[in-house]
């Protein structure tokens, strides 16, 4: 039937935004907090993220791509709640007088926390686009429709956020 | 550092990034209702008030009205799309919609009035939707003993996962088919369990629900049965990306990634602790207990950034005294608990005060009493000026293992005890100077019921 919206249970909704919860909650986590905002507004953010999801599913919204949608969302609402506060705090907290975890990874704990710090110093737009591209693992094309820039400006930002990074890096380790 | 490097620790993320807490769509639903049901409690109340009048009554008893048939229509047609008749929703029903336990109590008590209409939501009951810490009988169909499980109960879904693999074994759906009696039913032939393999256990939770114990009734998957059974104990645990067990009842835990003897076994320390305690870290290197009041106070995400309480560190080794503060082992100390303790007196601007010996679980722990002199003005690169001695380093920490030390305020007593040969486990109470008494009181208790195992023994 012309304009008749698709019948989608609460069930089906739940557990649909479940699966996106379970597959990118860690990355829109992060991603939220990459944001400038504290860990507790992260994570209102990213819950009122998925609600609105199930909401638009439930509503009969056609939703083409559940991943990129709920970025999209989180990204604005933390955005909407970093102008509210109108402050900046960096995420990276050094962790003193206690010993990290053993890590399997090849990059150590140390090269890592001095790369997100630089992250850290990026312009917002950059750092989203790095935290995107590589953390969310998104390709260029969703990074620039979260953003609302095209996916070649998302892949330039990115290369000249590399670039950057590989700079002051660089200076980092002559120092 | 070259292009690929930085590209590698970008994909690695932040080192200290915590993760998504699951479970929020639920969380948020659970919120809902909550306000819906806030909304009738209060509605309620309000109608009692012998001032009120008339008019307001019957305004009250309107929103009442209209709040409960929405509230009653909205789980009507939840279980009618499921296509469960009478409300009882099947494995993929409304059972994503499950709350998170500590809210769920309150929704659910305010919306049903009986246990048996608060199961019909389907799915797991609601107290039980969380992460446990469990029982090792199981091998998690691996065929190898389990050092460590978790089991993932997600409301209508239910994971079991061991020895820090992601928790995807006995992947099976779960539905409350009874008072405290749960049935799971295989999603997939993984684990040792076929597709649609049934089992049916009986649950009970402790008095504060931090402690769950299942009991198999039957079982058409052995593997299951072997792991599931047994006592499970909650997490809680601020940083969500770790499995430390949060605030916990009075009772008797088990660590379960401590290493002390650098065997790899779970369950290497237990210990009792009366209620208002919390565990906020299980690594292998350190476990900590602190005070569950300074916990949940804590700025920290991870709850961890003021230091109160009991700490546990494996592989003790005597730190040097580097510029820097890195953690490096001091030359030519054994690591024993003498010989660090013989260390510890001879490092300037720390006061010792030696206590002799003491016994801990049948073995002699060297025991002292730590506080910096007041004119020493050493600090550490994080000590933001302030006086820092580094103290003890980690065998096992590897690239990154960090020091343990004294920051100026603050007062320890420190336990130093020899588990195996070239092994010392360190217990330190520590806290700021003004509360060190007290803490000391109370940690002592807990301290002497210290007990520990090389083997994994399971909870």
């Amino acid at each position: 039937m012309v304009g008749a919206r698709p019948v989608i249970d609460r069930g089906t909704a739940a557990a649909l935004v479940t699966s996106v919860e379970l597959d990118h909650g860690d990355a829109l986590f992060g991603f939220a907090r990459r944001q400038g905002i504290d860990d507790p507004t992260a994570a209102d953010v990213v819950q009122e993220g998925l609600l609105r999801l199930y909401d638009a599913i439930v509503d009969g919204t056609r939703v083409q791509d559940a991943r990129a949608w709920v970025f999209t969302v989180v990204y604005h609402l933390a955005m909407d709640e970093h102008r509210r506060r109108r402050r900046l705090t960096s995420a990276i907290t050094l962790a003193a007088a206690r010993a990290d975890p053993p890590t399997q990874d090849p990059v150590s704990v140390s090269e890592r926390r001095l790369v997100w710090a630089e992250v850290d110093r990026l312009s917002e737009r950059q750092r989203s686009v790095l935290y995107l591209r590589y953390r969310a693992d998104l390709p260029f094309e969703v990074v620039g429709r979260v953003l609302g820039i095209t996916s070649s400006a998302a892949r330039s930002h990115a290369t000249q956020a590399i670039a950057t990074l590989r700079s002051r890096l660089a200076t980092e380790v002559e120092r | 550092m070259d292009e690929r490097r930085i590209e590698d620790a970008l994909h690695a993320g932040p080192p200290d990034e915590r993760a998504h807490q699951q479970g929020a769509l639920a969380r948020a639903l659970a919120e809902r209702d909550q306000e819906q049901a806030g909304a009738i409690a209060f509605s309620v109340g309000a109608r009692q008030r012998p001032s009120m009048s008339l008019a307001g009554i019957a305004a009250v008893v309107l929103v009442v009205a209209l709040i409960a048939a929405g509230a009653w229509s909205g789980r009507h047609e939840s279980s009618g799309a499921s296509g469960a008749p009478g409300g009882d929703v099947g494995p993929t029903g409304g059972t994503a919609l499950a709350p998170s336990p500590a809210v769920s109590a309150q929704a659910t008590a305010a919306l049903s009035p009986s246990p048996a209409a608060s199961s019909a939501i389907g799915g797991a009951p609601l107290a039980l939707v969380d992460r446990w810490l469990g029982p090792t009988g199981g091998s998690g169909g691996t065929g190898q003993p389990a050092r460590r499980a978790v089991l993932d109960i997600r409301g209508v879904e239910l994971r079991y996962g061991t020895d820090g693999h992601s928790p995807d074994g006995f992947m099976s759906s779960v539905a409350a088919s009874g008072s405290e009696e749960l049935t799971l039913t295989s999603l997939g032939a993984t684990s040792g369990c076929r597709t649609y393999d049934e089992g049916r256990y009986r649950w009970e939770l402790s008095p504060a629900g931090s402690s769950l114990t299942l009991a198999v009734i039957a079982d058409d998957c052995g593997a299951r049965a072997a792991a599931l059974a047994g006592r499970w104990t909650h997490t809680a645990c601020r940083d969500a990306a770790q499995d430390c067990l949060g605030p916990i009842e009075a009772g008797t835990y088990d660590s379960t990634a401590l290493d002390l003897t650098g065997t790899g076994a779970a369950g290497q320390l237990r210990y009792t602790v009366p209620d208002g305690w919390a565990n906020t870290i299980d690594f292998p290197t350190n476990y900590f207990l602190r005070p569950a009041a300074d916990y949940r106070a804590d700025p920290a995400f991870d709850g961890n950034d003021i230091v109160s309480g009991i700490y546990v560190w494996a592989g003790t080794l005597a730190a040097a005294q580097p510029a820097d503060c890195s953690g490096v082992a001091a030359n030519g100390v054994e690591a024993s608990a003498d010989a660090i303790a013989r260390h510890f007196a001879t490092l300037p601007g720390l006061v010792v005060g030696d206590r002799g010996t003491t016994s801990l679980d049948g073995r002699s722990a060297r025991v002292l009493d730590l506080s910096l002199d007041p004119g020493y003005a050493g600090t550490c690169p994080w000590a933001s000026g302030r006086p820092f001695r580094s103290l003890i380093t980690m065998a096992d920490g590897g690239q990154d293992r960090g020091v343990w030390g004294l920051g100026a305020g603050a007062r320890q007593r420190v336990f130093l005890l020899d588990v195996a040969p070239g092994r010392v486990v360190s217990i330190w109470i520590e806290s700021q100077a003004d509360r060190f008494d007290a803490m000391a009181e109370q940690a002592a208790p807990i301290v002497s019921t210290f007990h520990f195992d090389s083997g994994a023994t399971g909870q």
